[in-house]
C-alpha cells in the first residue's frame, strides 16, 4: 500500500480547496445587472462605452456572444438560446423571421431613429413590417501591405491569380463571400442573385485561385496577426481591421492599402431584431433607443471606424474626417451602390452558395 | 461450538448467489452503460433520423424544403456518400474501386494482422504482410504543403470520401510518430525516476490546463513565417530573409506537428500505466538468467507492456480522424480534414442531414476497428 | 528521485540519454506557454514579434473582467464534476468486465470506447436534438454540458482502467477471499490501493478534457457559457484577445501552486510518520 508520492489525497484536496477559495474571495463587486439578454457580436457587449447611459440607468444585460450568422442563425432556430435582442446581418433578416424567431419592431417606440438613414431600412422589411433595423455597416474588401509589393493592378483577380502572392493571401472563411468573389471575378451581373451555373463556375475559379491563398480565418485577430507578421501580403478585411492595423505600432511606417477593386467591393449591413420570445421588450426598446444615441453611433466610428446606420450631423462633427471621407460615412445615399460596392442582400439560394463552398474547400 | 457450527451450516444455494452475482455485475456496470445509453446511442439514432429525412433542421416542413432538405425517408445521402466508386492510387497508377470492396479487404487485412500469429507457420508470413497491405495506403510524409503519399485512396466525384482517406492518413501517421516519441517519456518516468514520477506527470500534463486555443496561437508565432523558427535558420545562415520556409505554418505539416504537440504527452500516459505496473522481478529475473538489458528489453519489458502500446495507439488515432479544430486553426486552405467538413455542414453551411451521414460514417468504421483491435486487447491484456 | 546509478532496466547511459530526451521534451512542451507568458505582458493588442514594451494592463483588465471570471468559474464546476462522476463510472464498470464473466463483455466494453471516434460536435449536436427536438423538452445548462462532458470523458477513463485491473495478479484477491475477505472488502482494500495510479490518472485526464472543451459547451451551454466558449467569442475583436491571455499563464501557475503544495504536505505527512523522503 504505497501512497503515490507527491500526490495524496489529502494534498490534493488541500491545494484544490485553496484554489477555490481564492478564486471565490475575489470578484465580489458586481455592477447593477438587467434582466436584458442581448444576443450580440463580442464587440458590441459590456465595454461598449457608447451604451453607457443604458448601464447607467438600467444596469449590465446578459450578453450571449454571436459568433458568424450562419452558426447562430443554426443554434438559435434549434432554440439553444433565449434573447431578447440579437444583431444578426440584414441578410439573414427573413430566415430569422421564418423561423419565427423575432417579432416585428415599432419604430416609433426609438425616438433616436429618425437619425437612421432611410436608404438602409429596405433590407430589413419583410412582409410589410420592420423585423431588422440597421445599426452598423461596412465594406469587405482586400488590404494590402504597399511595402511588399504593388498589385498589377486593383482588382481581385489580380491578387488571387498573382504568381508571387503564392500562400500571400488570406479570406473571410464565408462560403457566401467567396462564391460572390468568385461571381465578380467572372463578371456575373450580380453576386447576389446568381444561377447555379454561375455559382459552379465561381466555385471552380475560387479552387484554381486556391495555391495563393494561404488559409481561410475565423476571427479578426487571426487575419492581423498574419498580416502584420507578414506571413500574408492581402488579407479580407473589413474598415475595422483596416483601421486597427495601421494604428498597431508595429505597423508604423509601412504603408497599407485598402483596396477598391475594380470588380467592386463587397458589403454588409448589421441589425438588431427583437426576440419572439423576448421577455423584457419594453427594456430592450430603451436599449435600441440608446444604441441610436449620438454616443453609441460616435463610438462606433472612432473607436471601431465602422459605419453607422444613424450619421447624423451630431455624430459626423465628432467624427475623424479622414475616416468619414474615406468610407463615405456621411453620404450613406450612395456608398453602398453597385457596381462600386454590391451590399449583401438575402440569398433564396443561399445553401447552393454553401455546398460550393464545400467543394472549394475539400478540394 | 462455532467450528461445528461454521462446518455444518448450509452454503448459499447457488442460484441465489449467481443471482447476486449477476445484480452486482449489472448494478457495477449500469452507471456507466447506461449514461452512455441515454446520451450517446439515443442522440445517434436521432443523428441517424436526421441523416435519412425523417427529421430536419427547418421549423416547419416548408422551410425545411426551401432549405434543400429531405423531408421524408430517403437513402439518397448516403448514396451520395458510398455510392461512387473510389480509385487507389500508387506511384501514379491508379485502379478504380468499388468502396465495399475496398471495406471488405481493409477488415480482412486488419483481422489478418492481428490474428495471424495463431495460423502457425503461415502465421510468420501472413502478419506483416498483411500489416504492411493495411497500412501502407495511410503511410504519409507531412513535410511540405501536402501529405506525400506513396499509395492512397482518393475519389473524383465524392470530395467527402477523398476527405476520409486523407484524414485517415493524418491520422496514422500522427499516431505512430506520437507514440515512438511518446515511449522514450513512459519507460523514463516509469523506471527512472522514483517517487517523484507522479508529480513529472502531472508537470507534464500542466501545460493542457491553459485553452487550446491560445496555444495553437503561440504556436502560430514559432512557425509563421518570421517566426522563430525560420529566425533560427536565418541566424544560422541556412536560409536567407527573404526565403523564409513558409510552409511551417496553414499546411498539413503544420497540423501534423500540432497534433503531436497536443497528443503526445496524453499518448505517453497509457503507457506509462503499463510499464509501471509490470513486476520488476521478472526483468531481475531475466538479467540474473543471463540475458543483456536490451534482450530482456525486448522479450519481457515490450511484450509485456504491448496491449499499453495498442491502447495508446488507439487513444490517438481515433479521436484525431474526426480533428477538425487544429486544422481550422493552422491547417490553412490546404489543411482541411473530414472533421472540418463535419463541423462545416453543422456550423456555417447549416446542413445537418449530409453532417448527420458524415458522422454516422465515420462511427460505422471505427466501430468496427474497436470491435477487432479490443478482441485483441482481452486476448493479451486479460490473461497474466 | 533514485540514484544515478544503472538499474536492471536501464543502463547509466540509457538514463542519461533517456534524461537529455525528457528535459527537451518538457521544454519543447512549455515553449508556447512561454510565448504566451511573454504576450502577456507586451504592448500590443496583436500578439506579433517584435515585442513592444512591457505592460501590466492586461492582467489588470483579465482580474475586473466579471464575464471571464464567471465563464472560468463554470468551466471549472463542471470539469470537476465530470472528472469525478466519469471516474467513478469507469471504476465500477471496468472492475465488472475485468472480473465477471457474461457474455458480450467485448462489445460492452467496445461500446465505452466508442465515444472517442465521434466528433465532440456530432455528440453535442446529437445530445441537443434530443434535448430539444426529442421526446422531452430539456432546457440547456451547465447541467446539459455536464452530461455531454461524462460522455466524452468516460472512454478516457476506461482506457486508463481496464488494463490496469485486468494486469492485476488474481491470485490477490484469491488469497484476500481465502482468508474471508468479502468483495466488498477485497475491492476496497486489495483493488483500490492497487488502482490509485490510474485513479488519478484518469480524474486529470476527465478533468483536463472538459476544461478546454468547446464544442459540446457551445451547442449546450446556451446563456451560462464556459470559459473556452466565451474566448472563442472574444477573440473575433483584437482589442479583446490581450486580456485572456493572462487567464492561460495564471492556470499554468495555479497548476504548479497546486503540485509544489501537494509535495509540501506530503513531505509533512511523511515527516510526521518518521520517513525519510526520497527512499
Amino acid at each position: 500500500m504505497i501512497a503515490p508520492g507527491g500526490l495524496t489525497r489529502r494534498g490534493f484536496l488541500a491545494a484544490s480547496g485553496l484554489t477555490f477559495a481564492g478564486l471565490a474571495a475575489g470578484g465580489a463587486l458586481a455592477a447593477k445587472k438587467s434582466p436584458l439578454v442581448v444576443y450580440d457580436w463580442a464587440y458590441y457587449q459590456k465595454d461598449y462605452k457608447g451604451f453607457a447611459k443604458f448601464f447607467q440607468t438600467y444596469g449590465v444585460p446578459t450578453y450571449v456572444t454571436f459568433n458568424t450568422d450562419q452558426a447562430e442563425l443554426a443554434k438559435a432556430a434549434s432554440g439553444a438560446v433565449q434573447f431578447d435582442l440579437t444583431h444578426p446581418c440584414i441578410a439573414y433578416i427573413p430566415d430569422w423571421k421564418d423561423a419565427g424567431l423575432i417579432q416585428a419592431i415599432d419604430t416609433t417606440r426609438i425616438p433616436n431613429f429618425k437619425g437612421v438613414d432611410k436608404s438602409l431600412l429596405g433590407p430589413g422589411v419583410v412582409g410589410g413590417k420592420v423585423y431588422g433595423i440597421p445599426w452598423d455597416w461596412g465594406y469587405s474588401t482586400p488590404m494590402y501591405r504597399a511595402d511588399k509589393f504593388k498589385p498589377k493592378e486593383q482588382s481581385w483577380e489580380s491578387l488571387l491569380f498573382d504568381k508571387r502572392l503564392r500562400n500571400k493571401i488570406t479570406l473571410y472563411d464565408e462560403g457566401v463571400a467567396i462564391i460572390k468573389i468568385g461571381g465578380l471575378i467572372n463578371g456575373v451581373d450580380d453576386p447576389n442573385a446568381m444561377s447555379q451555373a454561375d455559382i459552379d463556375k465561381a466555385a471552380a475559379t475560387m479552387i484554381k485561385a486556391k495555391p495563393n491563398i494561404a488559409s481561410f480565418w475565423q476571427s479578426e485577430t487571426q487575419a492581423m496577426q498574419d498580416f502584420i507578421s507578414g506571413k500574408v501580403w492581402v488579407t479580407y478585411a473589413w474598415p475595422d481591421t483596416f483601421a486597427q492595423v495601421i494604428a498597431n505600432k508595429a505597423m508604423k511606417g509601412k504603408p497599407v492599402v485598402y483596396m477598391q477593386p475594380k470588380e467592386g467591393m463587397l458589403a454588409w449591413i448589421c441589425s438588431f431584431a427583437m426576440g419572439a420570445k423576448a421577455k423584457n421588450v419594453d427594456l430592450a426598446y430603451k436599449y435600441l433607443d440608446v444604441a441610436y444615441s449620438t454616443p453609441a453611433m460616435e463610438f462606433l466610428v472612432n473607436v471601431f471606424y465602422t459605419g453607422g446606420s444613424a450619421m447624423t450631423k451630431a455624430v459626423l462633427a465628432k467624427s475623424d474626417p479622414k475616416f468619414v471621407k474615406q468610407f463615405r460615412l456621411n453620404d450613406l445615399q450612395h456608398a453602398l451602390k453597385p457596381p462600386r460596392v454590391w451590399l449583401e442582400r438575402h440569398l433564396p439560394n443561399r445553401v447552393a452558395y454553401l455546398k460550393a463552398y464545400q467543394k472549394v474547400k475539400s478540394a | 461450538m462455532a467450528e461445528i457450527a461454521a462446518a455444518t451450516s448450509v452454503p448459499e444455494p447457488r442460484a441465489l448467489r449467481r443471482l447476486r452475482s449477476a445484480a452486482g455485475t449489472l448494478g457495477m456496470l449500469l452507471p456507466g452503460t447506461g449514461w452512455l445509453l441515454l446520451f450517446f446511442l439515443v442522440p445517434l439514432y436521432y443523428v441517424f433520423l436526421f441523416s435519412t429525412g425523417l427529421r430536419w433542421q427547418g421549423v416547419t416542413k416548408a422551410a425545411a424544403v426551401v432549405n434543400g432538405e429531405l423531408t421524408s425517408f430517403s437513402w439518397s445521402l448516403w448514396g451520395g456518400l458510398l455510392g461512387p466508386d473510389v480509385s487507389l492510387n500508387v506511384l501514379g497508377a491508379s485502379v478504380a474501386l468499388p468502396l465495399w470492396a475496398v471495406g471488405v479487404v481493409e477488415v480482412a487485412l486488419l483481422a489478418l494482422t492481428l490474428f495471424g500469429a495463431r495460423l502457425g507457420s503461415w502465421g510468420r508470413f501472413v502478419v506483416p504482410a498483411s500489416l504492411v497491405l493495411l497500412v501502407l495506403p495511410y503511410l504519409a510524409l507531412p513535410l511540405g504543403e501536402s501529405l506525400h503519399r506513396i499509395a492512397g485512396f482518393t475519389s473524383a466525384d465524392n470530395p467527402s470520401m477523398s476527405l476520409f482517406f486523407r484524414s485517415v492518413s493524418m491520422s496514422f501517421t500522427v499516431s505512430l510518430a506520437a507514440v515512438v516519441l511518446a515511449f522514450p517519456i513512459a519507460y523514463f518516468l516509469a523506471f527512472c525516476m522514483g517517487t517523484s514520477k507522479y508529480r513529472w506527470i502531472v508537470i507534464v500534463i500542466a501545460p493542457f490546463l491553459t485553452s487550446y486555443l491560445l496555444r495553437v496561437l503561440a504556436f502560430k508565432v514559432i512557425l509563421t513565417d518570421q517566426g522563430l523558427v525560420n529566425t533560427l535558420l536565418f541566424d544560422t545562415g541556412l536560409r536567407s530573409r527573404d526565403n523564409p520556409v513558409d510552409w511551417l505554418l496553414y499546411s498539413q505539416f503544420t497540423v501534423f506537428v500540432v497534433l503531436l504537440y497536443a497528443w503526445v504527452p496524453f499518448v505517453a500516459l497509457p503507457i506509462f500505466v503499463a510499464l509501471e505496473n509490470q513486476d520488476r522481478r521478472l526483468l531481475e529475473a531475466a538479467t540474473d538468467l543471463g540475458a543483456s538489458r536490451l534482450l530482456a528489453f525486448r522479450r519481457v519489458t515490450l511484450p509485456l507492456a504491448a496491449p499499453g502500446i495498442v491502447a495508446a495507439f488507439l487513444f490517438i488515432f481515433i479521436p484525431t480522424i474526426g480533428e477538425f479544430v487544429t486544422p481550422q486553426l493552422v491547417g490553412g486552405s490546404r489543411g482541411y480534414l473530414y472533421g472540418s467538413a463535419i463541423a462545416d455542414d453543422f456550423g456555417q453551411n447549416n446542413d445537418w442531414q449530409s453532417g448527420a451521414v458524415l458522422a454516422l460514417f465515420l462511427i460505422g468504421v471505427v466501430v468496427v476497428l474497436t470491435a477487432t483491435t479490443s478482441r485483441f486487447l482481452r486476448a493479451t491484456g486479460g490473461g497474466s | 528521485m533514485s540514484a544515478a546509478g544503472a538499474t536492471v532496466a536501464v543502463s547509466r547511459r540509457g538514463k542519461r540519454a533517456l534524461s537529455v530526451y525528457f528535459v527537451a521534451f518538457v521544454a519543447l512542451l512549455y515553449l508556447p506557454s512561454v510565448i504566451l507568458l511573454i504576450f502577456s505582458f507586451n504592448d500590443n493588442t496583436v500578439p506579433v514579434f517584435p515585442l513592444q514594451g512591457f505592460t501590466t494592463r492586461w492582467y489588470a483588465a483579465a482580474w475586473h473582467d466579471d464575464l471571464l471570471r464567471a465563464a472560468f468559474v463554470r468551466s471549472l464546476k463542471v470539469a470537476s464534476l465530470t472528472s469525478v462522476v466519469a471516474t467513478a463510472f469507469a471504476v465500477l464498470a471496468s472492475y465488472a468486465l475485468t472480473r465477471r464473466r457474461f457474455r458480450g463483455r467485448n462489445a460492452i466494453t467496445a461500446f465505452t470506447l466508442v465515444p472517442l471516434v465521434v466528433p465532440p460536435i456530432v455528440i453535442a449536436v446529437a445530445l441537443l436534438m434530443l434535448f430539444r427536438k426529442g421526446p422531452v423538452q430539456i432546457e440547456l445548462s451547465l447541467a446539459t454540458v455536464l452530461v455531454g462532458h461524462v460522455v466524452i470523458s468516460l472512454p478516457y477513463a476506461m482506457l486508463l482502467l481496464v488494463p490496469r485491473l485486468a494486469s492485476i495478479d488474481r491470485s490477490l484477491e484469491e488469497a484476500a477471499h481465502d482468508l474471508g475477505a468479502s468483495a466488498v472488502t477485497t475491492f476496497r482494500r486489495v483493488i483500490v490501493p492497487l488502482i490509485v495510479p490510474a485513479i488519478l490518472s484518469s480524474l486529470l485526464i476527465a478533468f483536463v478534457v472538459s476544461i478546454d472543451e468547446y464544442a459540446i459547451a457551445s451547442f449546450l451551454s446556451a446563456n451560462s457559457e464556459t470559459y473556452p466558449v466565451y474566448l472563442f467569442g472574444q477573440i473575433r475583436q483584437a482589442q479583446r484577445l490581450p486580456p485572456m491571455i493572462p487567464v492561460a499563464t495564471v492556470m499554468l501557475g495555479l497548476s504548479f501552486m497546486v503540485v509544489l503544495l501537494a509535495e509540501v504536505v506530503r513531505r509533512r505527512g511523511d515527516r510526521r510518520l518518521g520517513l525519510e523522503p526520497g527512499t
